[in-house]
This record gives C-alpha cells, structure tokens and sequence, in this order.
C-alpha cells in the first residue's frame, strides 16, 4: 500500500473539475420588442411637395404593441416569432371621432373591427437584435377610407341650443412604414425608433424619415426632456421639439385681456440624435 | 521501534474504546490541538504519541508532536473522545477523558508528562477547553442537551411543530424570527445556507429551509452566523447545519411526546379593526409531536444504523362571526370616542367555527458502514411529507408555518384550499483518509427534492377544468362614495352615491340568526375625521369579500442535485497547516406549473361597473387578439460550480492564521432552455487572525475579514427570466346581458357574459392598437450587461475567555454591508423592467441598495457540566439601509432579487432609514439546571429570558400603481419605535432512572408565563390615499400633505393601531423514554 501516492491524484480530481468550470459571462441577449408606452416620433421631410396638406406633418404620438405567435412552450406564446403593431394618433383621432359619433355613422357603426383600422402590422425579420442590437419589420402597413361623418340636425327639444353639425366628408388616409427598426438593449428596450414612412391622405403623398423615443413627454423646454422621473431614460439625447403639435395637449394662446403672457407653446421631447441617440 | 513497546496498552486503550465512526466530514467537523510538554522544564516534547478515541470514530487517530511539542488532529466527529498521550522516557502514559467537541471548533489541550519509570496510565478528568482557538466564526452550536433541556423553540411559527432546527437557530446572538425563518445578522432568511449533514436543503426555488428536521433526530446544531472559512458560501446570510445523530455498537434510543393545548393559552389579545362586518378569532387548538428513534449496530465495528419517525400536528380554531353597524334609536351610527372606530354588535346565532390544520411527518434513516480504518462511507435518507387543508378545513402555510387566511371574508371555496408539501433528501458520503492522517478526502453526493402543490379544497388541482379549479376567483370590493365631484355631501338617490356592499348581497344570513338582522336601514353617519353627517345604508358593511374558486393553484417541483470533494491536507512548514480545498457542484431544478382557477381572478371596480381580469395568464398574438393559458408551465435550472482553498496555519503555536478563497459560478436557465443569467466571477476572499494570549487554549483575540456572495433562489429564472404573460380587460357589469356575476352559469364560459367582447369595455386611446385589452406584463425581463452578483462584506472581530471551567466569555463586534444588491427596476414607471444593481451599470441613476449591521455582543457560555448549564448574551445593534433583503417584510413580499423595493423613480424618496429589523437591544438567556433527589431521580429546571427593544415603524400610503403600503409618505424609520418585548419560559421537569440504561423524563415548558401581551406590529398604512413620499419630510410636512389628486389625505383610522400582539401564555407538556 502505497498511500502517499494515491491522495495526490485524487487531489486533482477538484482541480480538474473546476478547469470545466467554463461557463459564460456575458449576459443573454433580449428578446425583440417595441416599448409599452407611446412613442414621441418626429417627421422629417424626405419627398413631396413641402407646401402640399399631407406634407404638414412635423410628429406625431405613435402608439405601438409587439404580438407572439402562438404555438410556444406549454401553450405559451412563441417568443422567437414576434410581429409589431404601429398606430399614430393621428390617425386613431380620425377613428375615435366616428366611434364617438353622436349618431351612427353608416358603413363605420357595427363594422367589424373598425378600432383596429389605424393599426399597421408587420413581423420582425427574427426574434433577436441583430449585430447593433437592432430589430427590424421591413414593412407596416395600414389604410382606410372614414365614411362621411354624417350632418346632425337641430333638437327642436332644446329651443335655445343649436346643435347642427354639418356633415366631414369621407377621408382615406395610408400609412406605409418601411425600413422601421428598434433598439434593443436591457438599457432601451424598444424605446429608441426609426423608419420612413410614405403617408397619404386623399390622393396626397409625402413621405418622411421618422425617429421616435418611448415614452412620450410634453415639453416646452429642453429641460423638461431631462427632468428625473419623466420615464426618458435619463442617458439618451433628447430636446425639445416645440414644431409638433399634439391635438390632445394643444398650445395655449395668449389671452389679450390680460397683462401677462399665459401663451405656452407645448412640443414633444424627441431623439437629438439618430438612434442609438445617447448623450 | 521506540513504538512497539506500547503496543499492548494501546491495543487495550482501543478495544475498550473502539465503537463507531460517522464521518461527520466537512462543515461540522471537529480539530484538536495542544502540546506536550515535560512537567518539570516546560519545554516541548518531541514525538510524544498523542491518540485519540471516542464513541464516534472508529479505532483511534494518532498525531505524533513536532519539534516544539505540538500536535493537532483534525477532522474529529463532534463528541465526547478520551486523548491519551505516550513519550519515550516518560513512562507513565496520561490520559484526558471526557473531552467534549462541538461541530467546527477548534479545542486546544496541553498535556504535561512526567519523566518516571512506571508503566501505569494516569487518568485525568479535566473538562476539555471550551474556546475554539482556530476559528474567528461568530454563531452557537446548540447540541442535543441544551435543546433537551431549555424550552429553545417557542410553539409558532414556522418548524414550530416538530420544534426544527432552524427555529432554535433563533437562539444566536443577534439572530430574530422573520416572516419565513431566522434572520441572522440583520439580513432576511432565506439568505441562509441550510444544512442537513453538509447536504443543502435550501428551498431551490425561494432560498427558504426546505427539510425543517426535528431537532430529535440531531446531535447538534451549528449556527455561523459570520466570520465563516471559504468552505462555506453561496449565502450572505448565515450558514445553520444540522448535524443528525448515529449509531454505535451499544444500542440507544428515544421515545417522545410532547403536546401544547390551546385550551391552556393565556387571555390573547384581539386587534380590533375599524370597518367589517366579519370579525374572526384565531386560537390555538392544540399542537404537538410524538417519535422515536433507534440507534445501534448491524455488524459490530463495522456497520451501525440509526432512524427514527417523528408526526407533528398544528390545529388552530378559527372563530368568525357577523357584527353590525350600532345605531341609536334617533338613527345616528355610534363611533366609539377613544378609538374613533364604528361601534359595533355580534349578531347572536352568526357565530361560524373552522380549523385549520397541518400535519408533518419525518422519516429518518441512516447507515455508516466502516470495512477497514480508512474508508468510511455513509447514507442517510430523509422523507418528510406534510398535509394541511381540505375536508372543511382551511391549510397551514408551509413557508410561514401560520394559518393561511386572516379573516374569514369570502366562501371556504375560494379562500381556503389543501396543500402537499412534501421533502425528500438522499446522501451518499465518502471519507477516506490516509493511515498517518495526513490526508483526508471527503467526496459527498446528495439530492434534496421538494414537492409543493396547492390545490382546491375539493381535490381538483391545477389545469383541472372542473370543480372548484375550474371556476374563478371572484373579489367583490365596491367601496363607499358619499361625496360628488365638486365636494358636495350626496344623498342616496343622487347619482355617484354608492355604498359597499352588505354581506347579505354576497353570502347568506347564517340560519341561526334573527331574519333581517341585516337588512338595510337609513341612518346618519358622522365621520369622525370629517364631521360630515352620511347618510347610510348598509348596516353590515363588507369591504371585500372573495367567493368562487380558490384562485392561484400550484404544483411545485424543485431538485437539488450536488456533488462535492473536499481533501484536508495536514503539513508542517513553520508551524502547522490545515490545508483544504475543494470543489462544490449544485445544479438546481424548478418545475413549476401554476394557474388560476377558472383561468382567472376577477375583481370588481371600486366604483361597482365592472370587472377586471385581475389575474390571468395569457398573451396577445394580435390586436385585441388573447390567447389564455389555464395553467403556466415552466422548468427552470441552474448550474453552480465552485471550488475554494484554505490555510489554517498555526504560526509558533501562538497565533493562527486563515487565509482563503472561494470561486463560485452561477447560471440561471430560462423555461425555454436559454441562458437566464450569468454570475460568474464570484471571487470570496477570507482572512482571520486568531491569537491565544494564554497560550494554552483558555483565551482568544480575533479579527477576520469575509466577502460573501449570494445564490440567486430559481424564482427569477422562473417569473422574471422566463415570464408570467399577462393581460387584462374590463368587462362591463350594468345593464341586461352584462357580466355582473362572473360565477352565473356560462358567463366564464366561451362566449359567455364575461368572456365575450361585446361587455368588454374599449379602454385603449386614439394610439392604442389594443382597443380591448391591456397588458399587465409580458415576457423575460431583460439583464444589464454589466450585472455583478449580490454580495456582502463583513468584517468581525473580538475576544473570549475561559473564567472559569466549561464556562467563556465573550464579545464580539460585526460590521457587515451589502455590497451590491441584484434587483428589478423601471425607469418608465413599470412599463417595461430590467434587472441590475441599483445605483451600477445601466442603473447608475438608481440609488445604491444598502444594507449595514453594526452590532456589539457580549455573551458568557456554561456548557452543561456539574448539574447546570448556561447561555446569554446581550446584543446592541443598528441595521439601516434602503433595502432588507430577499423579502419585504412590510408586505411579506418573497421574490427573492426582484421584489418592488426599487421599481418605480417615484418611489425610491425615502427609502433609506431603519430597517425593520433594526433591533437596538436583545437580551437572551438560557439556562439548565438538574437537582439530585437521589434514587435516580433528577428535578429538572431551566427557562429562557428574552428581551428586545421595539422596531421602527413607517408612514406608507398608496401607489397609484403598486398599491397599498408602497409609498413611503416620510423616510423609513419616522413612525413610533413600538415598545420592549418580554418573554419569560421556564420549565420543569423530572427524570427517574428506572434501570441500568432506561430513563423516563417528563417536563412542562412554560412559554411566556407572564402572559406578556406586548405589541408586536402596528398599523403603518397612514392612508389608503395614493400619496406621494414627502422627500425628507417630518411629522410636521403631514397636515400640509396632499394625495397625488392634490386633495387632502384621509387617514386610515386604523393608523398606529395594534395589529399584532405577543403569543399568549402557553404551556407544552413533554414525555421522554430513553434507553
């Protein structure tokens, strides 16, 4: 029994072991998705005639949502086939005007699935950022014509109101997105966007090169693009973009009557920089 | 050679002594050190021949002395062992018996030879040292005699029945009863590392105890609460082993019962509550144990066995009954002056009594089998399968040990339910050491496998698309609205008045009571804080009630599969070296499939117009296009590999060195087989200095300085690296054909009232391509980059001293912090979530988690020797920081590394400031003490004392997302301290030795005799109001104080009001047959 031999080679038992200890040390990477809250987008000019009434567009508020595909683990969702949803306000308004509509309007009221028409839907190209953690849907699409909202007579019921409505003609909007694309790190999960975009409006085209930001933030000044707990995160570049107009929060006029200037001119916080746009 | 000549006495030494040998290698074992020296020079003696024996090794170990006369043997099973030590010249061997070693020290016995010429051994009976001069640890070991003998483990709480070993962990200098264990130098419980023989139980998935093993079955049990050699890691926390007993060639054994009737309890306290019609009672019917167990031999010196079963049953009696709102005959409601509550009256004939019960059985079984000197090799088999709930019953909750429900508000269907709780633990140990002790292999295989379910209470599990699994949780929760939008007083009639609900709308009037006890009638209501006189319906207000089906199900299996090596290596290289390294392999698995009865919870709007899909698994593959998943399944794993070296090293037998390293690395695997998270680099360095001023092991000075790196509990795989996909809609609950009762026949149906999309309200914006549905969240949460594990520094350092025999004092100074912590935050207010560490990489804007412990002990240890024992200590101690631990202990929260501690921006103000276990005092004593009667008889007495100032308490409001209590209104720590907690439990007991061997003790523990009822929590809700935290505010910014709306804060008034108090008087009546 030579037992001064034996323990040696059983010591490097452990040494071994931890030699296959390997293992990696990076991160995984996250899967692709578009952020839960609006985007901020700003429109810049690339085609059509700058004074033409499509062309008038300087943002927007975009609405997005990232859908799975069916089929995945346990009758889970199939992370690895995502597709994106794009809706712009702007064209959700022209929606939600009928639907609320004090009277039926014909060929919209009882249509299926007139709430979904802005929607413009396209798959990711995969389920992963690729190289510059970027992920793309080559194309979205969506358009509708909005029947005519329909003229509202006077209430004879009520004498000293008038509440005529003259009829809206209909109105076919397009919206055709291509090239749109996310970032995609634990740090910007979706919330940096761009693409271009070809937008007509009854026989009206323009088209736009958009860069968005998530979430949308109201402004007035560069500073309130930076305030702590605006939800931006706080490394990306970001200003103030007084241009955009949201219909839903519009600017105040001055009001003549008094000696101070109530005027405030409210814009959206946009990317300062193409993405990935950081300071 | 100078040793054959001893070969006959030794030969007989070791006959006599030669029993058993268990191998307890690794964490638990035992080093014994000294010197030889001649009696009448002083000086060393070289080649002395020291041999040690005892009950728990088999044959002896031997050490001959080096140079200077010292000797030391490691790796000793802790136990009583005889030293006996022989030199050339000096005759006369000399023999120390008796010696008592405890798990993991180091004991040191110098031994003085005589030059003489006799051949006689000399017998000296001196108790062994009792400082472990090889150690800088911090903790106690609590071995079998001390928990026999002091009422250590308090009858609640969790592993209270079956008294295991993690509640007497408490016992700890500076260790406390959280929600889900011990919390052990100001961290949470589940940062513990549990052992069970040096097998980890840890619960894979959640880090609490998973085999909560009765301390009937254990020789002892070892608390490191820090200061802890690199041979233990993966917890920054406290390491707690459990060391099980064994079989020797002499046959022993126990049989035992011991009963707690809750028709003794003292008068308990009731925590009275503004505002429900249901108050419920929660007592205790009875709990208690019965076992045995049996240790012996197969084959005599070769092969012995020991076992044992033990059944533990807790009944709690839960007591409802119905009150109504008093109204005085000019019909105006009555508010009670001092407390401002509503005064109330039980209605006669409501009372509705339940149980709720649990019972756990512990097998045990355990071989050791010794062919030759070298090898021994051993396997123990734990199975512990656990029942609570069903059949009218209401279950037990196995993480907390309580009853699962508080308040009887809601049908038994949907609030109580039947749990299985099942741990299973195989071992297989290996120790092979060399014949001249210089090398020691330790190879350990072990497999740790629990079973939790939750199931409905008529059997139907998740998945099930019948019974009560298959239908939904309902929550109704309409609250009152008295007030229109401009502030004006309402009337009923008017529209928004609205009142909640009367529990008759709900739940029908109990048989036995006078019909119409409960109907509705007009009176006034003047609130206390407003002075608004309400006019009032409902006469017995029910402010939520939950009905249907019992909601979340679970089946839970999670494994833990572990390989590990450990080689001692004895050198000699100025001074002697205890050398150990090794490696350490886990792999951990999580099965989880849970689901919503019914696919979902549904709970009404506070307005009273609809429901919500509160909680129901599913995901959007489309717009407005859901897909439900009735039960989510998901197999998550992690791979840890470590190894770690250290150097005990005995510098000129003065001072003691230990120096070492430990590596480890994690990974955590997705339910989809990818890569959750990576934790690899976790470097631990561990340095202590120990110094025996007396040189003779009577006395030590240390310092020791630890990093400490935590495992990450499956849990984030599971719900954040994977992902519980979830939406919700509204459905609309007012006019025909609506879903105004989610249980009516075919509303949860396809296509039913509450199912289709025709009553499923359009909540989406102009921008929301999702008009109908919401998401409540979606996938894995994504990692930053740069994450480092959590971990924490400490550094200790103090001194203890033998006054005098079998008894040390001691102090000790901790300093711990976290170093960095591993959470969840949003920057975007909870619209998407990554996990980092706050305040580091992508989370730099964050704060930093903190977490610091100071603490000062002082302690004196008696063990128990000549009739009586004693331990105490007194503990001063601050723990601030912004973040607690693995748990929120204000919310219960347990989502180990990503509760919502730092989630939202808008709630990270205030945050910083006392922890709730910040305890400045804690007195604890325990003592023991045995009176001859003579004739074999034995009056036993004993009791422990506990003392500790009150905790700190908050000021929490609403979040508009997160909810009750998340909203720290001013810092942490701003509220009342609550007050000092007392606790005095005696015991007696008597012991009658009926023959050689035989011995019948029967005791009764006394817990809290004085029948203390001290506040144990208060009230800390200031306002159900969404409030946002005043940043640095003191009492005085609360009156100017607004709600997030900018209207005045309504306080709870139930703010500042008990709403726990100590456990009444109990007594616990014992019966032991020993042999």
């Amino acid at each position: 029994m030579q037992p001064s031999k034996r323990p040696p080679l059983r010591a490097l038992v452990p040494g071994a072991l931890l030699l296959v200890v390997g293992g990696s040390c990076t991160q995984p990477t996250m899967n692709c998705t578009t952020a839960h809250l609006y985007y901020a987008a700003q429109y810049e000019l690339t085609s059509g005639d700058a004074n033409s009434p499509c062309a008038q567009h300087k943002g927007d508020i975009l609405g997005m949502q990232t859908y799975f595909a069916t089929g995945g683990i346990n009758g889970t969702a199939k992370f690895s086939d995502p597709s994106a949803a794009i809706r712009p306000q702007y064209a959700g308004l022209l929606v939600a005007e009928a639907l609320e509509y004090p009277v039926d309007v014909p060929g919209f009221t009882g249509e299926k699935g007139v709430e979904h028409w802005p929607n413009a839907v396209g798959d990711f190209e995969s389920g992963l950022p690729d190289g510059e953690d970027l992920c793309h849907v080559p194309q979205l699409d969506s358009m509708f014509t909005r029947p005519e909202l329909p003229a509202i007579a006077d209430d004879p019921m009520t004498a000293d109101v008038d509440e005529t409505v003259e009829a809206t003609p209909p109105t076919a909007v397009a919206y055709e997105w291509s090239n749109a694309r996310w970032l995609n790190t634990p740090d910007a999960q979706g919330t940096q966007f761009e693409a271009d975009l070809k937008f007509t409006q009854d026989g009206c085209t323009a088209e736009f090169h958009v860069v968005a930001v998530s979430p949308a933030v109201h402004c007035v000044t560069d500073e309130d693009c930076t305030t702590t707990g605006n939800g931006i995160n706080p490394d990306f570049a970001v200003e103030c973009d007084n241009r955009i107009n949201d219909p839903l929060s519009p600017d105040v006029a001055d009001d003549p009557e008094t000696p101070a200037n109530e005027a405030v001119d409210y814009g959206l916080c946009v990317l300062a920089r193409p993405i990935p746009s950081y300071e | 050679m100078r040793r054959s000549a001893w070969i006959t006495i030794l030969g007989a030494v070791a006959a006599q002594a030669a029993v058993v040998s268990t191998a307890e290698a690794g964490p638990s074992d035992a080093v014994l050190v000294g010197v030889v020296r001649d009696a009448s020079t002083g000086e060393g003696i070289e080649g002395a021949l020291v041999i040690v024996t005892g009950e728990k090794i088999q044959g002896e170990r031997t050490m001959t002395t080096n140079v200077s006369g010292l000797y030391r043997i490691p790796n000793l099973p802790p136990g009583t062992y005889d030293v006996t030590v022989f030199a050339q010249d000096y005759g006369a061997g000399n023999k120390r018996a008796g010696l008592q070693l405890r798990a993991g020290t180091t004991i040191r016995v110098d031994v003085q030879l005589v030059r003489s010429g006799t051949r006689e051994v000399i017998e000296v009976n001196v108790a062994a040292p009792t400082i472990d001069v090889g150690n800088g640890a911090t903790g106690l070991s609590v071995d079998r005699e001390m928990a026999q003998r002091v009422p250590i483990a308090i009858p609640t709480g969790k592993g209270a029945a079956n008294r295991s070993f993690e509640a007497i962990a408490e016992a700890t200098p500076g260790a406390r009863n959280d929600t889900y264990g011990t919390s052990i130098a100001g961290t949470t419980s589940p940062e513990n590392k549990y052992y069970v023989d040096g097998l980890s139980v840890n619960d894979p998935g959640f880090g609490l105890n998973g085999t909560g093993l009765s301390m009937e079955f254990l020789e002892e049990v070892r608390i490191e609460a820090g200061g802890y050699m690199p041979e233990h890691g993966r917890s920054t926390g406290g390491v707690i082993n459990a060391v099980t007993k064994s079989g020797s060639n002499q046959f022993h054994g126990n049989v035992w019962a011991y009963y707690t009737p809750g028709q003794l309890e003292g008068r308990r306290e009731i925590a009275r509550r503004e505002g429900d019609a249901i108050v419920t009672e929660r007592n205790l019917n009875w709990i208690g144990d019965a076992g045995f167990d049996i240790g012996g031999r197969i084959i005599k010196d070769k092969l012995w066995f020991y076992g044992g079963v033990s059944i533990a049953r807790t009944v709690y009696d839960l007591t409802s009954s119905w009150n109504r709102v008093s109204v005085d005959p000019d019909g105006n409601a009555l508010i009670d002056p001092d407390t401002k509550f509503t005064v109330t009256e039980r209605i006669a004939g409501t009372t509705q009594r339940f149980k709720a019960q649990g019972t756990t059985v512990q097998a045990l079984g355990k071989l050791t089998y010794s062919p030759n000197k070298r090898n021994t090799l051993e396997i123990l088999a734990i199975y512990a399968p656990s029942l609570s709930g069903g059949n009218g019953t209401f279950g037990m909750n196995a993480q907390t040990g309580q009853p699962e429900v508080l308040n009887l508000v809601g049908d038994y269907g949907a609030l109580a339910r039947k749990y299985r709780d099942n741990s299973t633990d195989l071992q297989f140990k290996w120790n092979w050491r060399d014949d001249d002790g210089k090398w020691n292999f330790d190879t350990i295989l072990g497999w740790h496998h629990q079973l939790n379910q939750r199931n409905a209470v008529d059997g139907t599990r998740v998945g099930d698309t019948t019974g009560l699994a298959g239908t939904p949780s309902v929550v109704y929760r309409r609250t009152n609205n008295f007030y229109g939008a401009d502030g004006g007083l309402l009337e009923p009639g008017m529209p928004g008045y609205r009142e909640v609900h009367s529990l008759t709308d709900l739940t029908p009037l109990p048989g036995g009571a006078p019909g119409g006890a409960c109907d509705p009638m007009m009176y006034s209501f003047t609130d206390p804080v407003l002075m608004d006189a309400q006019t009032r319906s409902v006469v017995c207000p029910i402010r939520q009630w939950t009905t249907g089906g019992p909601g979340l199900l679970y089946d839970r299996r999670l494994d833990r599969l572990q390989a590990r090596e450990i080689v001692t290596r004895l050198a000699r290289g100025a001074g002697h070296h205890v050398i150990k390294f090794g490696v350490d392999f886990e792999y951990t698995q999580y099965n989880s499939n849970r689901g919503y009865s019914g696919n979902q919870i549904y709970r009404e709007s506070t307005n009273g117009t609809n429901f919500a899909d509160f909680r129901m698994y599913s995901f959007l593959s489309g717009p407005d296009d859901a897909n439900v998943i009735r039960n989510l399944n998901w197999n998550v794993m992690s791979t840890t590999i470590g190894g770690f070296i250290q150097d005990s090293w005995s510098i000129m037998d003065k001072v003691t060195l230990n120096a070492g390293l430990r590596y480890d690395a994690q990974h955590l695997f997705s339910g989809d087989r990818t890569l959750a998270m990576a934790l690899p680099n976790q470097f631990s360095p561990r340095i202590g200095l120990i110094w025996d001023p007396t040189y003779s092991g009577k006395a030590k000075l240390f310092v020791n300085y630890a990093r400490f790196y935590q495992s990450v509990p499956l849990n984030l795989a599971d719900r954040a690296g994977t992902g519980e996909p979830g939406l919700q809609s509204f459905h609309n609950a007012v006019g025909p054909g609506s879903c105004s009762d989610p249980l009516a026949p075919g509303a949860n149906d396809p296509g039913g009232a509450c199912t289709n999309d025709a009553n499923r309200l359009l909540i989406g914006g102009p921008a929301d391509a999702d008009q109908r549905w919401a998401l409540a969240s979606a996938g894995k949460t994504p990692i930053d980059p740069r994450l480092k594990p959590q971990s924490s520094d400490e550094i200790v350092a103090g001194g203890e001293y033998e006054i005098i025999p079998d008894t040390r004092l001691g102090v000790q100074y901790t300093h711990r912090w976290l170093h960095r912590a591993i959470e969840d935050m949003s920057r975007d207010e909870a619209a998407t979530y990554f996990i980092g560490n706050p305040g580091y990489g992508i989370a730099k804007d964050f704060p930093k988690a903190k977490r610091v412990y100071d603490s000062a002990v002082l302690f004196v240890e008696k063990r128990f020797a000549k009739h009586w024992m004693i331990t105490g200590s007194y503990t001063l101690s601050w723990l601030r920081g912004n973040l607690a631990g693995l748990f929120r202990p204000e919310t219960g929260q347990l989502d180990p590394n990503t509760t919502s501690d730092f989630d939202l921006i808008s709630l990270l103000e205030n945050r910083s400031g006392y922890l709730p276990g910040d305890t400045r005092h804690s007195f604890k004593v325990f003592t023991a003490g045995e009176i001859v009667l003579g004739n074999g008889q034995f009056l036993r007495l004993g009791g422990a004392l506990r003392a500790r100032s009150g905790g700190p308490t908050n000021y929490l409001a609403s979040h508009v997302l997160y909810g009750f209590d998340e909203s720290f209104i001013l810092p942490r720590g701003s509220g009342e301290r609550l007050p000092w907690n007392f606790s005095i439990d005696p015991t007696v007991g008597y012991t009658k030795i009926l023959r050689k061997d035989l011995r019948i003790t029967v005791s009764m523990d006394v817990f809290n005799v004085a029948n203390f009822q001290q506040i144990l929590a208060i009230d800390e809700r200031y306002t159900f109001d969404e409030v946002n935290p005043i940043k640095g505010g003191t009492m005085a910014d609360l009156a100017s104080a607004t709600t997030t709306g900018g209207t005045p804060i309504t306080v709870n008034p139930n703010f500042g009001n008990p709403t726990f108090y100590q456990q009444p008087r109990q007594f616990r009546f014992g019966i032991r047959l020993s042999f």
